[in-house]
């Protein structure tokens, strides 16, 4: 005689159906989500790959900081100059330290586990393939966006800061500089969410994203160059109509409506749930074969 | 016949000179580099440009071909000539191709070694660790010679067999600024491929982060000297300064950047630390994992 275990039928009949919303367990989910994260942020914080995410987030910050101790003449416009002197930085921080460290990041999700060989010990385990893409996608975001968050709010402070602690404290409290100094922080979050569904997928599709990543961060970078339908179809455009000091782009740049920030922000999210739906459809049809990397 | 079987005599053929023994690195590496067509592809191409380089030194110290284009061929002989900026900007190219046929070659040279636990293969032979990194060192130095410095000098004695020994004599500065500068350039580009390939097992990173430190490298540079309103930023720019001592030894203006001894001694203390990160990578021993 044979015996079916059915723990989902099992746990209807004791009366505590455990599935919710669309006959899905979302607190199994949570959990294993939650078990992932564990296991991954402290790989993503900790180890090689941190350090070249730290050298990238940190290096301006040191740099700054280094700005601020020397005794160069800084201005006369105080924290406000301070201010205008990073939002015109910002960008580029955006397009190179935060895009590479997506690129690194995200892309080494699957591409490392397979190169150790220990991505089998994920897919043994019986744990929904979009539920693993989910838990990686989250534990890299949180990793990244605590880096970016807190080195772009220092260097945002240190910006203001060579005119004294009293106007500093004044900028931001009692003038437009703590909104300012979050709305960076919030765009680099986004940031981090939007070029990392993008790595994410890359390095489930090819085994060398080097090619992809370089062309795609060429097309960033000459963003403000591309007629104004092309700029849409980029991460830097939808982030930059949410800069919160709007930024010269030089003589060259050919000028587009910016999209307004309820668009972009919701825009941005739906683009970046689409690219991991598409990445966890993926993550379904991998097959590992070690012997081929 | 089963092993047990097989009686072994001494081998009886010659034995490799000693101080060639490192060149049977780049003779394996070079059969893996041009199985890829795309490299085949990208090395034809980066031949390509010295040879329309040749072709308008010809043309520009010929006048029955210049005559034969008519007006063009007037325009042409006043626009072009033949000097240091020709070289300068023949040299500017090519380190362009050079850099790019690094950043595919160069990073899987030693990663694949290292992730494979290879190294003692290598080292239990008669190859010392500094000839193993010579012998990879070699597959880039042969390739990269060969489309910048080689390839300058050819055209500089097209130009000198054409224009005569005075010209030769009034411009040997420029055959030393082709040496010299090409040296540099190759020089920092394959050691900084080996350190990356040897710390970073993955030869995506590795290329990933090669390409990054020139590129972040430039707008670090720019940041530096933006801030503290110094030209000193670009010794963060490994391009710049090569550009700075090729302009120097050609005596054409140079781009903005420290002076020249500021240039070569940021050159030389960025190739030493290369060399540091080799040594303390490549090991005669591998924890095998």
């Amino acid at each position: 005689m044979s015996t079916t275990i059915d723990p989902v039928a099992g746990a209807a009949r004791a009366g505590g159906d455990p599935t919710g919303a669309f006959g899905i367990d979302w607190a199994l989910i949570r959990r294993q989500i939650g078990g992932i994260l564990r296991l991954e942020i402290s790989k993503n914080l900790i180890g090689g790959r941190a350090l070249i995410l730290y050298v990238l987030a940190f290096a301006p910050v040191l740099l700054v900081s280094l700005w601020v101790v020397v005794p160069i003449d800084k201005g006369l416009g105080g924290p406000a100059s301070g201010a205008a002197i990073f939002a015109n930085i910002f960008p580029f921080y955006v397009r190179v330290s935060v895009y590479l460290s997506a690129l690194l990041l995200f892309m080494s999700l699957y591409r490392a586990e397979i190169l150790e060989r220990s991505l089998h010990y994920y897919l043994l385990t019986p744990i929904r393939r979009e539920v693993l893409t989910a838990g990686k996608y989250l534990s890299a975001l949180i990793a990244m966006s605590l880096t970016f968050a807190l080195s772009t709010a220092l260097l945002f402070v240190l910006f203001c800061a060579p005119w004294g602690v009293g106007e500093l404290m004044g900028y931001l409290f009692r003038g437009p500089g703590m909104g300012n100094l979050l709305a960076y922080v919030g765009i680099v979050i986004l940031g981090c969410a939007g070029y990392g569904a993008v790595f994410l997928l890359a390095g489930q599709f090819f085994r060398n994203p080097l090619v992809p990543g370089l062309v795609l961060w060429v097309w960033e970078l000459i963003n403000f160059l591309l007629p104004p339908l092309l700029k849409k179809i980029s991460v830097v455009h939808y982030l930059r109509s949410l800069y919160p000091i709007p930024v010269v782009e030089g003589p060259f740049a050919i000028i587009a409506d910016p999209t307004p920030a309820w668009l972009s922000i919701p825009g941005l999210l739906v683009f970046t749930s689409l690219v991991l739906i598409a990445a966890g459809w993926r993550a379904r049809r991998i097959e590992i074969t070690y012997g081929g990397e | 016949m089963a092993v047990y079987e097989h009686s072994y005599s001494r081998y009886p053929g010659p034995f490799t000179p000693a101080w060639s023994r490192f060149l049977v690195l780049p003779r394996f590496a070079f059969k893996d580099v041009f199985k890829s067509r795309l490299l085949v592809f990208f090395y034809a191409l980066s031949v390509l440009v010295p040879v329309f380089y040749g072709l308008a030194i010809y043309a520009l110290n010929n006048l029955e071909v210049l005559d034969s284009l008519g007006n063009a061929g007037d325009e042409l002989g006043r626009m072009l000539k033949v000097d240091e900026t020709f070289f300068s900007v023949f040299l500017l190219v090519q380190s362009g191709f050079a850099f790019w046929l690094t950043v595919f070659i160069g990073p899987g040279l030693i990663s694949r070694d290292l992730a494979n636990n290879g190294l003692p293969l290598y080292l239990s032979r008669p190859i010392s660790r500094a000839e193993y990194v010579l012998g990879k060192l070699a597959v880039l130095l042969l390739l990269l010679s060969g489309i910048t410095w080689v390839a300058g000098l050819l055209l500089f004695l097209l130009q000198s067999s054409m224009a005569g020994w005075e010209w030769l004599a009034a411009n040997l500065h420029v055959a030393a600024a082709i040496v010299v500068t090409s040296t540099l350039w190759i020089l920092v580009l394959s050691l900084l491929a080996l350190a990356l390939s040897a710390w970073l097992r993955w030869k995506v990173v590795a290329g990933l982060l090669f390409v990054m430190i020139f590129f972040v490298g430039d707008l670090f540079a720019l940041l530096v000297n933006m801030l503290f309103r110094t030209e000193w930023g670009h010794v963060f720019n490994f391009d710049q300064l090569i550009q700075i001592v090729a302009a120097s030894m050609l005596g054409i203006r140079p781009p903005d950047g420290p002076p020249v001894w500021g240039c070569v001694l940021a050159l030389l203390l960025f190739l030493g630390f290369c060399l540091l990160l080799l040594h303390r990578k490549i090991r005669a021993y591998q924890v095998v994992s």
